[in-house]
């Protein structure tokens, strides 16, 4: 009746029940190493695919990256073109946003994890947060345009573009300052309450500086995104050629990854090659933005043990 | 002595009252400070309602919803949004097609076979990859994927909304593939131990025991994609074109709501004209569509994590 | 008598990295009979008991020296599949541990992705009702396996294993996450089983060792420190340390 019954007369070493691989087994077997295997595969190839994609690049722009390619402005003409207008841009924006973006971000991240009390305005403010973390960045840019460009009249300059990039970079900010202070093993804060210190004595002088390494990854990793954002510049009225430098945050602008945007949609074979050395620029700063995220975290936890 | 008969001496007492001010102090500082998130979310509402409004003075809500042809560059201008709205979808459904097999089959890997050591070099490099600027991916499109396909399928046009879904894919496996590991390590040991302890192969326990225990986490994980392809702009600008089709065909040019954003703002719009007006519109609906999707994979992970605890 | 040997350990050692858990132990289990695994925690019992079925295959830094044989067999053989050993040797966990389906597809799946040609719905019933189940489950056969109590959904996980069909069973300390009406419930289950299969049970609880046990081996530390009856391990046993254990003394 029951036919993977093993315990039956299966004593002679030819049919031992370990060996027995009749039935379905070899199948079944051979199914787990053919779906063992495509999922190793799969992994290979997207990580695969995106080195080739960015060798490519690399092939293809890394001939015009030079001295000239930095100190030259945009131009009709490829060969006399560069990119300082767009790295000084993204330096001045980088700059400006951070200068928003960080202090606001972290305090807002330390009071709602740590100061707060939980309760229904805790709960509002919190998924309002995660909820602006999914807002796609057309829509930040749209706001922008109709807030800081036209409303408070600050036009298309560095600031608009700027703020709009803050507002976009805190809720990431905020979410991971909150992550690295709920890691603080909770000793540490009872410890420092327990001595009758107050919440924010305890906040300011135990929680924020074991936290800061979290806290500062969270914030790179942030602001690097907000480096290669596009799509709010070009709502907000970056321009796409720019022959100055700006010179303060009233002026126009443009960024690296504007720049690389305008490239691309040219036609000639001459402007896409430009665009990969930009993009090479950009990968280059973001890579390096990363190590120094991923390097922080490193030591900070050989600190710790 | 000294301090059994008064617990808190004079200079505790002076230092306690500073404390509770200055607590009291940073208490309300930081909640205005907090206030910034608020009042994002209240801009960002009101300014889409506002400018929608003015729009919607002049053209119909049914005839937004219901028209099939999206020209708000020719006289006479039309604004239907289904073409935009399908080719946003189109994109979409096409990245996912792309993004979650894959994605949920790295996080297989990276979760259920690697070995540690693997998976710890691994993990990284995959959230690098979620870091490469949407523009880059652009680039990707135009210059290699694009030429790829036209040679595998000759009939590709130069913009194609294959390219973009394709391209757009690529960039949205990252998420799902992390978010999926996620889900697969937070399944307990103990359930896929009752799976080996009955004999089962690796594969067996993955498809029926790892992968429905984690079925809401990758649905999130899928949602939270699905919802990063409908505001993904750069490379679906760059590599799907600008002709709002209502077509089938992905070999075609179409246009998604993000593509219309840049193809407006690209160009010189008089503010308060209808094409600045419009711009909120469809604005509006993409903010709508993407709260109503981060919703939905906020209260299935909240599920989740209930089964769980 | 009936003597005939199931699983015989012969110099087994057990490594996870650079810490011994089990030390060199030897043991026979004879068949249709209930052996206990007792002493304190940490003392390598669970170790050893999920080495049986080679559930230590998922763990990091395991090693194993010596040998473990099933039937004359060593299940640690090159020649050997882990899945055959574990289709031959089933395993009933220390928390419950129910699929996240139905209760019916928790005693239905094994058996079918093993090719089972019978009838299953048939088999569900045969396996509910040997582990005493059948009569509380029966009308609500599709709903989730977490709706059950602790009690019920332990049953679930042992209805699961013997619808596979198992020669022995392992056990890890099935009862220490229930209550004690579901605990002699499962215990009076354990009796029953015996009659048709091999059972090895881990546990912590020395009263129920000795009554449901027909042999008992204490373990100290990784060793093996005394192994007969349980009736005389419980009665007059050879070591001293032994019988500090089992008089309470420490544990």
């Amino acid at each position: 009746m029951i036919n993977l019954n093993l315990n039956s007369n299966a004593t002679t070493k030819s049919e031992h029940p370990l060996l027995d691989q009749k039935g379905n087994l070899g199948k079944r077997k051979l199914k787990s190493y053919i779906f063992a295997f495509m999922c190793f595969l799969a992994t290979v190839s997207v990580i695969g695919l995106i080195a080739y994609l960015i060798l490519d690049t690399y092939l293809q722009g890394s001939a015009w990256i030079n001295a000239d390619f930095f100190t030259n402005f945009a131009s009709r003409m490829p060969n006399k073109s560069g990119i300082k207008a767009a790295l000084f841009g993204t330096i001045w924006l980088l700059g400006i946003t951070a200068l928003f973006s960080i202090p606001v971000g972290v305090i807002s991240g330390i009071y709602l994890e740590e100061l707060m009390k939980r309760g229904y305005f805790h709960r509002f403010i919190s998924v309002n947060v995660s909820n602006l973390a999914g807002v796609p960045s057309v829509v930040y840019g749209i706001f922008g345009l109709a807030f800081f460009v036209r409303m408070l009249g600050f036009e298309r300059s560095l600031l608009s573009g700027a703020l709009t990039l803050s507002l976009m970079s805190l809720p990431v900010i905020i979410i991971s300052t909150r992550e690295a202070i709920a890691a603080v093993p909770s000793s540490i804060k009872m410890g420092a309450l327990a001595m009758g210190a107050t919440k924010w004595q305890t906040a300011r002088d135990h929680i924020f500086p074991t936290a800061l390494p979290g806290i500062l990854t969270g914030v790179i990793l942030a602001l690097s995104r907000a480096v290669g954002e596009t799509a709010p510049l070009i709502i907000l009225g970056a321009v796409s050629f720019l022959a100055f430098v700006p010179q303060g945050w009233n002026d126009g602008y443009t960024a690296l990854p504007m720049q690389i945007y305008t490239w691309v949609s040219k036609p000639q074979e001459e402007f896409h090659q430009l665009a990969a050395a930009t993009i090479i620029v950009l990968l280059g700063v973001l890579l390096v933005a990363n190590s120094i995220a991923i390097f922080i975290r490193i030591r900070s936890r050989k600190v710790k043990l | 002595m000294t301090q059994s008969d008064q617990p808190l001496s004079e200079w505790t007492n002076k230092a306690y009252r500073r404390a509770r001010w200055e607590q009291t102090f940073v208490h309300y500082l930081f909640l205005a400070i907090s206030f910034v998130t608020i009042l994002t979310t209240i801009g960002i509402i009101a300014t889409l309602a506002i400018e929608s409004q003015h729009f919607f003075s002049h053209i119909t809500f049914s005839e937004f919803l219901t028209g099939t042809k999206w020209e708000p560059l020719f006289e006479p201008k039309k604004f239907g949004v289904l073409p935009i709205l399908w080719g946003t979808m189109m994109i979409a459904f096409g990245a996912c097609a792309v993004a979650v097999p894959t994605g949920v089959a790295i996080a297989l890997y990276l979760s259920e076979y690697a070995h540690p050591k693997v998976r710890s070099s691994l993990k990284p490099i995959i959230e690098l990859l979620a870091g490469i600027p949407s523009v880059v991916f652009g680039y990707f499109a135009v210059t290699i994927i694009t030429p790829f396909l036209q040679k595998l399928l000759p009939s590709t046009e130069v913009f194609n909304a294959a390219s973009a879904a394709l391209t757009v894919g690529i960039m949205i496996i990252p998420l799902v593939a992390s978010l999926s590991e996620d889900a697969f390590r937070s399944v307990p040991q103990s359930m896929r131990d009752a799976g080996y302890a009955l004999g089962a192969t690796p594969f067996e326990v993955n498809l029926r025991v790892v992968i429905p225990a984690a079925v809401s986490g990758i649905m999130a994980s899928v949602i939270l994609a699905f919802a990063r392809a409908i505001g993904e702009t750069m490379a679906v600008s760059l590599a799907a074109g600008s002709s709002p089709n209502l077509t089938l065909n992905f070999l075609e040019p179409i246009q998604t709501m993000t593509g219309f954003i840049v193809q407006v703002s690209m160009g010189d719009v008089q503010h308060g004209s209808i094409e600045y007006q419009s711009l909120f519109a469809v604005a509006g609906m993409l903010f709508i569509v993407t709260m109503i999707f981060n919703y939905l994979a906020r209260k299935i992970v909240a599920k989740m994590k209930q089964a769980y605890e | 008598m009936n003597k005939e040997t199931v699983i015989e350990v012969q110099k087994v050692g057990i490594w996870y990295g650079e810490n011994k858990a089990v030390k060199d132990i030897n043991l026979t289990i004879e068949r249709q009979k209930v052996f206990a695994l007792i002493g304190p925690s940490g003392c390598g019992k669970s170790t050893l008991l999920r080495c049986f079925n080679r559930m230590n295959d998922f763990v990091d830094g395991f090693r194993i020296e010596g040998s473990i044989s099933y039937r004359g067999m060593n299940i640690y053989d090159k020649k050997v599949d882990p899945v055959v050993v574990r289709k031959c040797i089933g395993m009933v966990f220390q928390k419950p541990n129910p699929f996240p389906s139905s209760i019916f597809e928790n005693i239905a799946w094994a058996p079918r992705i093993n090719g089972y040609k019978g009838d299953i719905s048939e088999l569900v019933e045969t396996s509910l009702t040997k582990a005493g189940l059948w009569k509380e489950v029966k009308d609500r056969l599709k709903s989730s396996g977490f709706s059950l109590s602790g009690g019920q959904q332990q049953r679930l996980c042992i209805a699961r294993t013997i619808a596979m069909q198992p020669d022995v069973i392992l056990m890890d300390e099935p009862c220490s996450a229930l209550d004690p009406i579901s605990t002699s419930i499962i215990e009076e289950l354990i009796s029953e089983l015996k009659k048709q299969y091999s059972i090895v049970i881990v546990t912590h609880s020395m009263q129920q060792a000795a009554r449901v046990s027909d042999q008992t081996a204490f373990l100290f530390r990784g060793d093996l420190i005394e192994m007969g009856d349980t009736s005389k391990i419980f009665s007059m046993p050879d070591q001293k340390l032994t019988k500090e254990y089992i008089s309470g003394k420490f544990g």
